[in-house]
């Protein structure tokens, strides 16, 4: 049991530094980058080399925390969550008839609003903004 | 550990393989990653369901999240009735099933949470922790771009640019790893560098506390969450099977007061461990799973009936699977 917690702390650590590392690594790239940009605005912030060159030294870190998961879930090392002690809560139950009309009227309002959608254009706003990539969506200004 | 016990938990379960499923559906224009490009085509009207960014080279719908918040955006030239309808539709019908079946971001957090560390339990404070998601819907996903939209003509999608885990998993990764797209590095800055800190922490915290992104941030469980009560596929308890001994709740990984309250993913773990059998998952009358007891209101032919049902039903996912798969990718004479 000993052997298994220490296991799940090494890991938790290796988790935590991983994420810390990345996090600084794409800081200070951007911060560099930023700094360069300064004098030359036409130098890139980030580069596929520059990326490289600082996630090297991270990847054995990254190699290391992967194999412990593989050997971790291999041999079925886990920390089971202590059971919550339950709340013994009563509602009282919901009418069916209530909730099924209920259900067909949003439905059939879910069904109006889509063709009023349709006949009003918004279906199409819908798709030329999902034909196209959202560089804010993925980070790229 | 029993090794045949271990190596049963290493099986894929069914609701694994649903997720698997569906992300696979939602993101089946796979030649977007050999490619470089996102797809382009008719199907992008369609909104999917879960969490799937719609800048992903694979995916074949609209994400619901940043549609929303685009119609929002628009709404002073034109009201954004489809999203609304698609949503509604989307929460009448499945609820928060979505969460808990046909989410791509869900099953990336739960593959975290497997991740052997140590785990921070759920508590009083998780519970309350889980309004902040209500909080992220409100201001991120309707007032910020409402007002941008409204006040400056401005689409600004919000979540999607500053809170938005999956934007950069999804999209901005495969999108970066393609070497077609060495130009895009030159447009990554500031806001790249932000969402991938937002993306590693959110991570992070899924790795150690079960579906944190789910439970405290997704504007999309907030929105779903409104409809769980009266949804019309989810998890039924058996009120006269029902000891209220609370085995369901303590078992369930989400911060659920009850089964099938704003807080459950409809997911169904707790059928395992209810000792009444009085746990099943249903759509409207129709039986989709039951516990091993069987239902009180069962036929003796209810079993049977439900496994054709499965088979069908798998039978059907699988040929929608294969023909999305030739049609998204297949170019056309």
């Amino acid at each position: 049991m000993k052997k298994a917690k220490i296991y799940l702390l090494i890991q938790s650590v290796l988790c935590v530094l991983l994420a810390i590392l990345l996090a600084c690594t794409a800081i200070g790239i951007c911060r560099e980058g930023a700094a360069r940009q300064a004098e030359n605005p036409l130098e890139p912030i980030y580069t596929r080399d520059k990326l490289a060159e600082r996630l090297a030294p991270i990847a054995p870190l990254f190699l290391a925390s992967l194999a412990l998961t593989a050997a971790g879930l291999i041999r079925g090392v886990g920390e089971k969550p202590a059971a919550v002690r339950a709340e013994k809560r009563t509602e009282p139950p919901r009418s069916g008839k209530a909730v099924g009309l209920l259900r067909a009227a949003l439905l059939a309002a879910a069904l109006l609003l889509i063709l009023a959608g349709i006949g009003n254009g918004s279906a199409r706003d819908v798709f030329y903004k999902a034909a196209r990539i959202c560089t804010e969506c993925v980070g790229l200004g | 550990m029993d090794r045949t016990k271990h190596a049963g938990r290493l099986r894929p379960s069914t609701r694994k393989l649903v997720q698997l499923y569906s992300a696979l559906l939602y993101n089946a224009h796979l030649k977007g990653f050999i490619e470089g490009g996102i797809y382009t085509g008719k199907a992008k009207y369609a909104c999917v369901p879960g969490l799937n960014c719609y800048s992903c080279p694979g995916a074949v719908g609209a994400c619901p999240l940043g549609a929303i918040q685009n119609a929002l955006a628009a709404s002073g030239r034109r009201a954004g009735w489809y999203v609304l309808g698609i949503l509604l539709l989307f929460g009448v019908t499945l609820g928060r099933t979505v969460c808990g079946w046909l989410c791509p971001l869900g099953l990336i957090q739960e593959l975290l949470h497997r991740i052997p560390t140590l785990k921070i339990k759920k508590s009083a404070a998780t519970r309350a922790l889980t309004w902040l998601k209500y909080a992220v819907l409100a201001v991120f996903v309707i007032a910020l771009p409402l007002w941008y939209g409204l006040r400056y003509a401005l689409t600004l999608p919000a979540f999607c640019k500053y809170l938005c885990p999956a934007g950069t998993l999804e999209g901005a990764a495969p999108l970066l790893a393609n070497p077609k797209n060495a130009q895009l590095f030159s447009l990554l800055g500031m806001l790249f560098t932000r969402k991938l800190v937002i993306m590693l922490g959110v991570g992070l915290l899924c790795v150690f506390c079960y579906r944190s992104f789910c439970r405290f941030l997704c504007p999309l469980g907030a929105l779903y969450s409104l409809f769980n009560r009266f949804c019309l596929v989810g998890v039924r308890v058996d009120a006269g099977r029902c000891s209220r001994c609370g085995a369901c709740v303590a078992h369930c990984g989400m911060d659920v007061r009850q089964v099938g309250d704003r807080e459950c993913i409809q997911c169904g773990a707790c059928m395992a461990v209810c000792r009444q059998d009085a746990i099943s998952i249903r759509a409207g009358r129709v039986t989709l799973r039951a516990p091993a007891a069987g239902c009180a209101d069962d036929t003796p032919d209810a079993p049977d009936k439900r496994r054709r049902l499965c088979r069908v039903l798998w039978a059907l996912a699988l040929a929608l699977l294969c023909a999305a798969l030739v049609y998204f990718n297949v170019p056309a004479p």
